[in-house]
């Protein structure tokens, strides 16, 4: 049933994209070799993939993000990143796990396409960056049981109320496309890593805000939509 | 050996977005969409870790060494062997944790999760026994979320009896997951 839904998924994108492309116009080229200014405006961009996740995965996390990406020179562009995430999450032997909180990332884009002196500039660009988040948030862990077969006896153990501070860093890669006027698609994928992994036998978080679930590293995808102002 | 030139790469999809700009519109929601629909796939984790922690006893005779003129200890195989734990009632745990076991050399004990002293009965060769009691202090540790919490014990006192058995010796006072001897158990 799941598979069904991704291909209704896919043809719709494919089909929105082509009648997006087919609108566009392209803009005529101006000057030979264009001047390229230090300012060159701001973007501001929604991720779609996590909300989108939210809503057709089994929901034990959920998120929402969205970014300011300045423009300098056409290659350097720092990035401002906040966002809500949580999670609540029931594992095999019935432990619940449930979190929410806010998380924020700066960083710093740079543009890995040169720009062609002999054409019009283009606002299509391959990106390569860093980014630093930090997220500071409140984690419940109940209904760990323990239990003694041979003795006999067993209880449960909740762990409410738990608070942590965590940071990493992420390494990110994107592409990013003008669809329309100032309208700007774009996806992009990051490994993030911890600065410093939890000590063993700590009750740590399953899942932490704008990280994604705990492990030494994980992967995590955007998917955006952009107004460049 | 396979090698990448980047060069090449890097201007090929520099002139794909920069030319091709309907391609590479439909190209960016396609590429999104197959990410978007691998990160759907949520894997259910299962625990795979050792979550009971038991006292390991190894069994020892002391061998005098004529030439350094010092006991060594040698390890000991029992013929046949019975271990039952007693509760704080005195009475005999129903389910027998080794039943006329034969050639034992090393056993492993579940400790009381619930309480701070755990006895058992040790029957040697179906005739001799002895009660071994291990005073103890519990400790949680948390795995992981998928293995949840174990209890783990710190051995504080051991006694036992003397009919076969001669002394006990603490190795290793932390009762964990990590495979260690903690007991050994002297038999002259």
């Amino acid at each position: 049933m799941q598979n069904i839904y991704r291909y209704f998924i896919i043809s719709l994108f494919v089909a929105v994209a082509v009648n997006f492309s087919t609108a566009q116009n392209k803009t005529p080229a101006s000057a030979k070799s264009p001047e390229v200014k230090w300012w060159n405006g701001f973007l501001v961009r929604m991720d779609v993939a996590s909300p989108v996740i939210t809503g057709f995965s089994d929901t034990e996390h959920f998120g929402m993000e969205g970014s300011v990406q300045f423009n300098l020179k056409r290659k350097i562009f720092p990035v401002y990143e906040i966002g809500f995430g949580g999670a609540d999450k029931l594992s095999s032997n019935e432990v619940r796990f449930n979190t929410n909180g806010i998380f924020q990332r700066i960083g710093i884009d740079f543009g890995l396409l040169k720009q062609s002196s002999d054409k019009e500039l283009i606002n299509n660009m391959l990106t390569g960056g860093v980014r630093l988040g930090w997220s500071n948030f409140s984690y419940d862990l109940t209904n760990l049981s323990l239990s003694d077969d041979y003795w006999g006896g067993s209880q449960t153990l909740n762990f409410e109320g738990q608070s942590a501070t965590k940071t990493w860093y992420e390494i990110v890669v994107g592409i990013q496309v003008q669809v329309y006027k100032n309208f700007y698609l774009g996806w992009n994928i990051r490994n993030r890593h911890f600065f410093k992994e939890d000590t063993s036998g700590k009750i740590a978080p399953w899942y932490i805000p704008g990280y994604g679930k705990t492990g030494s590293s994980n992967t995590g995808f955007n998917y955006t939509i952009g107004y460049h102002f | 050996m396979i090698f990448i030139n980047f060069k090449n790469l890097f201007d090929t999809l520099k002139n794909f977005l920069h030319n091709n700009f309907t391609k590479s519109t439909v190209f960016i929601w396609i590429t999104g969409v197959l990410f978007f629909s691998t990160s759907c796939n949520v894997s259910d984790e299962v625990c795979r870790k050792e979550k009971n922690a038991r006292l390991k006893v190894g069994f020892y005779t002391a061998v005098f060494n004529s030439s350094t003129g010092k006991y060594t200890s040698s390890s000991l195989t029992i013929d046949s062997l019975t271990v039952n734990g007693v509760d704080s009632l005195g009475s005999i745990v129903d389910s027998i944790l080794y039943n006329n076991s034969k050639n034992v050399s090393v056993i492993k004990l579940p400790l009381n999760k619930f309480s701070n002293e755990s006895k058992f009965i040790i029957r040697f060769n179906n005739s001799i026994q002895d009660t071994l009691i291990v005073f103890h202090t519990n400790y949680d540790q948390y795995l992981s979320f998928e293995c949840g919490m174990i209890r783990n014990h710190l051995i504080d006192t051991v006694l036992i009896t003397n009919h076969f058995v001669d002394s006990v010796k603490i190795e290793e006072h932390n009762v964990s997951t990590i495979d260690a001897e903690h007991l050994q158990i002297f038999h002259n």
